[in-house]
């Protein structure tokens, strides 16, 4: 057996004991958390979407804690700075006496940062997590600090609450890997959530490091992709461009649509979502069922989608009927 | 290969099947257009009472043609293996293995030999699809069906023309297999290709009249034949002899001797003057020049002035080579001046016998057929006595009425014997009816329309007068009208630069006149 055929073997059982103890922690949002780990995996970050009370943040913490990672969470607040965020020089002294300029890093030096209510901040603060997200480093007092790896940037975000909260710019929006939408649970799960004792999270066995995540996210990479299949998710991309697109919902209700990280979003995560499934090679299906989380932040509805109301998720249901797979 | 699984190899009974498969539903399906286009052109071909071979071949082609694309364009691995992964349903892994299948990267590896397992056991070639589409197949026998039928069924006859007598059928086949190859035979041997396409022609012409069903289609093809041999005729234009003597006068000092044709004389110092022109100095060129442009100017012939004409202004700008190609032709042109008027002659003739088998297949007054020449028509008509008018005019008490019909009725026949109520048998150009002498109100039919006209060298009609008095009136044969009118129309639009279909159209319309 080759180092590759353990790595790939570990792979899927590993990715299913993250999967099993996140359902433990958090119930009946299984698509949720694959979407999640998915994310994870294809090394990219993840902004979650949902009402309170949904476990946004419940689910961070419990994947912080079955992944041996260092985890900071960072409350978004309209007075909140960047400084805040990224760290801040201060004076002090050193051994000798003499008082000096250090750098105290901010809560964004983790593994695992969980920006919660990130649409709370103003877009400044937002926007210093731009660098961080993209390039994994921060620049302060002149000088530019490596964060650690892995470095992944969960944030929720409510979407009811308009009053105070500031949306986040398209830039922004466009260095998460997905968007997660949060349902509310079934019947049967708020059954199950009723006859839960309390709110405190349960204790999660630790899962995999970060060294391991790493591996697995060079595994991922090395899936094959067949040229219709990418060609197909080329197609559903284009397709989101109301000046590339035949398709008349995307022309009306679109001003904007994906980017090229869109499309290596897409195919990156269905990558990820091969492996988990078993197979080592994408296929048109991974598509498909990654196009929504990997594109639907991605598109910049009109003024007219807006006013009436469309929704993005409707836009690409549209999309994945209108292209036709090969 | 590097672990020993060839996708290739294993999608290979996939792929054939998949071209069989095309290739029975594309034939299927080309049939089925095939049937559709033949019957489509069948029915417009049939209105016009032809059948011809066309839609047998579209029909027999058709089916070829997209079995052979089948096999053309058959498909290829790559769309064998997106069927199989669509009909087992595995997740694009043959197509994967196939795409990356000289890749030896360890992942690929093991995605070739997890593609591997998946189909292990499994027949590929099942999933190669249908045979053949029922909607198609459906289609296809419905649209052969009904180009069989269309096959099968008889030509209808015209709307204003009834199916031949036994006796008519029996007249246009002697046409068709004695007088028409006796026409050919007597076609001069000159003017090779000038005759070529009239032996074709006439060929044609035999073919449709084997097939022919009614006296009208008959008339129809003779007159579309007789029209295709005027337009060869057209395209020959012999010099006439005046020219080619004038021509022969101006160059006489090219010619040693004086004696023989005037064309050939002329043709003889063309052809002097250009041996001549290698050697010759400026200044013979120029007299040379000269002498060809007052030859130019001498003859009518057009087309030899524009050669000479060209063969002086190359001379003058010293270009032998263009102006001894002009001599030669215009020498070639009175050469054949002869052959040309031989075989104006022939295709003349020919035209003058297939004008006579018109008139012979055109009913006599008893309604058969009459074979009559046009000289002793006048005799038998003159010498009716109908007690009463045609209908449609005043009774004429004891005159005798000879020419019943006028121009305008001759013109309309149709409608005249829509009126009149009496069916046409002779293709309808050419009934009024009369009651008989025992007024027994059976009608009794006239085969010729005469046109009122001046009195000249033609034919005439008598009429005697309540008085006794006798009146001569002059009269043209309608057949005879039309067709100088049809002629001198088919030399105007010949001449002028007109779209074919125009050209066409104008034809037609005399045709129609001729055998309405």
């Amino acid at each position: 057996m080759s180092a590759l055929d353990s790595s790939v073997e570990t792979f899927g059982q590993r990715a299913e004991d993250l999967v099993t103890v996140l359902k433990t922690v958090l119930l009946g949002q299984d698509e949720v958390i694959t979407q999640s780990v998915t994310g994870l995996f294809a090394g990219g970050h993840l902004l979650l979407e949902g009402v309170p009370g949904l476990g946004k943040t419940r689910l961070v913490r419990a994947l912080a804690n079955a992944l041996e990672l260092s985890y900071s969470r960072i409350q978004f607040t309209p007075d909140l700075m960047p400084a805040d965020i990224t760290g801040t020089m201060i004076l002090r002294e050193d051994d000798s006496g003499r008082r000096v300029f250090a750098f105290r890093q901010g809560p964004i030096f983790g593994n695992l940062v969980l920006a919660d209510e990130i649409n709370r901040a103003t877009p400044k603060t937002q926007s210093a997590l731009l660098e961080a997200m993209q390039e994994g480093t921060v620049t302060a007092g002149g000088e530019t600090r490596a964060l650690p790896a892995p470095f992944f940037v969960l944030a929720t975000q409510n979407p009811l609450e308009m009053e105070g909260t500031y949306p986040l710019p398209e830039a922004q929006l466009d260095r998460f890997l997905l968007k997660v939408l949060v349902p509310y649970p079934a019947h049967e799960v708020l059954r199950d959530i009723g006859r839960q004792q309390g709110d405190e999270l349960p204790s999660v066995p630790l899962v995999m490091d970060g060294d391991q995540i790493a591996a697995m996210a060079a595994v991922a990479g090395q899936v094959p992709v067949a040229t219709p299949v990418i060609d197909y998710a080329i197609a559903l991309v284009l397709a989101t461009r109301p000046e590339t697109t035949d398709v008349a919902e995307v022309k009306r209700y679109v001003r904007a649509g994906a980017s090229p990280r869109g499309l290596q979003a897409l195919v990156g995560t269905s990558r990820v979502r091969a492996l988990l499934n078993g197979r080592y090679n994408v296929s048109i299906d991974d598509i498909r069922a990654m196009a929504r989380p990997a594109l639907r932040h991605r598109l910049i509805l009109s003024f007219e989608g807006q006013s009436e109301g469309v929704s993005a998720d409707a836009v690409l249901d549209t999309l994945l009927d209108a292209v036709p797979a090969p | 290969m590097t672990d020993g699984f060839d996708v290739a190899h294993a999608l290979a009974p996939l792929r054939r099947a998949m071209t069989v498969r095309r290739l029975a539903r594309w034939t299927v399906v080309g049939a089925g257009a095939g049937a559709l286009a033949a019957a489509i052109v069948l029915a417009a071909l049939r209105t016009h009472g032809v059948t011809p071979a066309a839609p047998i071949l579209i029909f027999a082609a058709a089916p070829v043609i997209t079995a052979m694309l089948a096999v053309v364009l058959r498909p290829s691995l790559a769309a064998a293996a997106r069927r199989a992964d669509a009909y087992f349903g595995l997740h694009d892994r043959l197509t994967t293995a196939l795409e990356f299948r000289t890749s030896s990267e360890p992942m690929v590896v093991l995605q070739r030999r997890q593609t591997a397992e998946a189909i292990a056991g499994r027949q590929l070639r099942s999933g190669a699809g249908p045979w053949i589409v029922p909607r198609e197949l459906v289609a296809a026998i419905l649209a052969v069906a009904v180009a069989c039928a269309l096959f099968a069924a008889p030509t209808p006859p015209t709307s204003h023309a009834s199916p031949a007598s036994a006796a008519e059928l029996a007249r246009i086949r002697h046409l068709a297999s004695e007088q028409i190859p006796a026409m050919t035979r007597t076609l001069p041997r000159s003017n090779a290709r000038a005759m070529r396409q009239a032996r074709h022609v006439l060929a044609r012409l035999r073919r449709q009249l084997r097939r022919v069903r009614t006296k009208a289609q008959a008339l129809r093809a003779i007159s579309l034949a007789q029209q295709q041999l005027a337009q060869i005729a057209a395209t020959l234009k012999p010099v006439d002899r005046s020219s080619a003597s004038t021509l022969a006068r101006t160059l006489s000092h090219y010619i040693p001797e004086h004696r023989g044709a005037a064309n050939l004389r002329a043709a003889r110092a063309l052809s002097t003057i250009a041996k001549h022109l290698n050697r010759a100095k400026s200044s013979q060129k120029a007299r040379m020049a000269r002498d060809l442009l007052k030859a130019a100017n001498a003859t009518r012939d057009a087309r030899t002035r524009s050669l000479l004409h060209k063969a002086a202004s190359a001379l003058g700008h010293g270009d032998k080579q263009r102006a001894q190609s002009a001599l030669q032709k215009a020498a070639h042109r009175l050469r054949s001046g002869s052959t040309s008027r031989k075989a104006r002659s022939g295709l003349a003739k020919t035209q003058k016998s297939l004008e006579a088998a018109k008139y012979n297949l055109t009913p006599s007054r008893n309604g058969k057929l009459s074979g009559a020449s046009l000289g002793n028509e006048k005799t038998k008509y003159s010498h009716e006595r109908p007690n009463s008018a045609a209908p449609g005019r005043k009774s004429a008490g004891n005159r005798r009425v000879i020419s019943r019909n006028g121009p305008a009725s001759a013109l309309n026949g149709k409608r005249n014997l829509a009126e009149s109520g009496q069916p046409s048998d002779s293709g309808g150009y050419s009934l009024g009816q009369q009651h008989d002498a025992a007024g027994n109100g059976k009608p009794r039919r006239f085969g010729v329309v005469y046109l009122q006209g001046k009195l000249g060298k033609g034919t005439y009609n008598v009429q005697e007068g309540p008085s006794g008095q006798v009146q001569r009136q002059g009269a043209a044969r309608y057949q005879h009208v039309v067709a100088s009118y049809a002629r001198t129309a088919d030399e105007a639009v010949s001449r002028a630069s007109l779209p074919p279909a125009i050209r066409s159209y104008v034809r037609r319309y005399f045709v129609v006149l001729t055998h309405p």
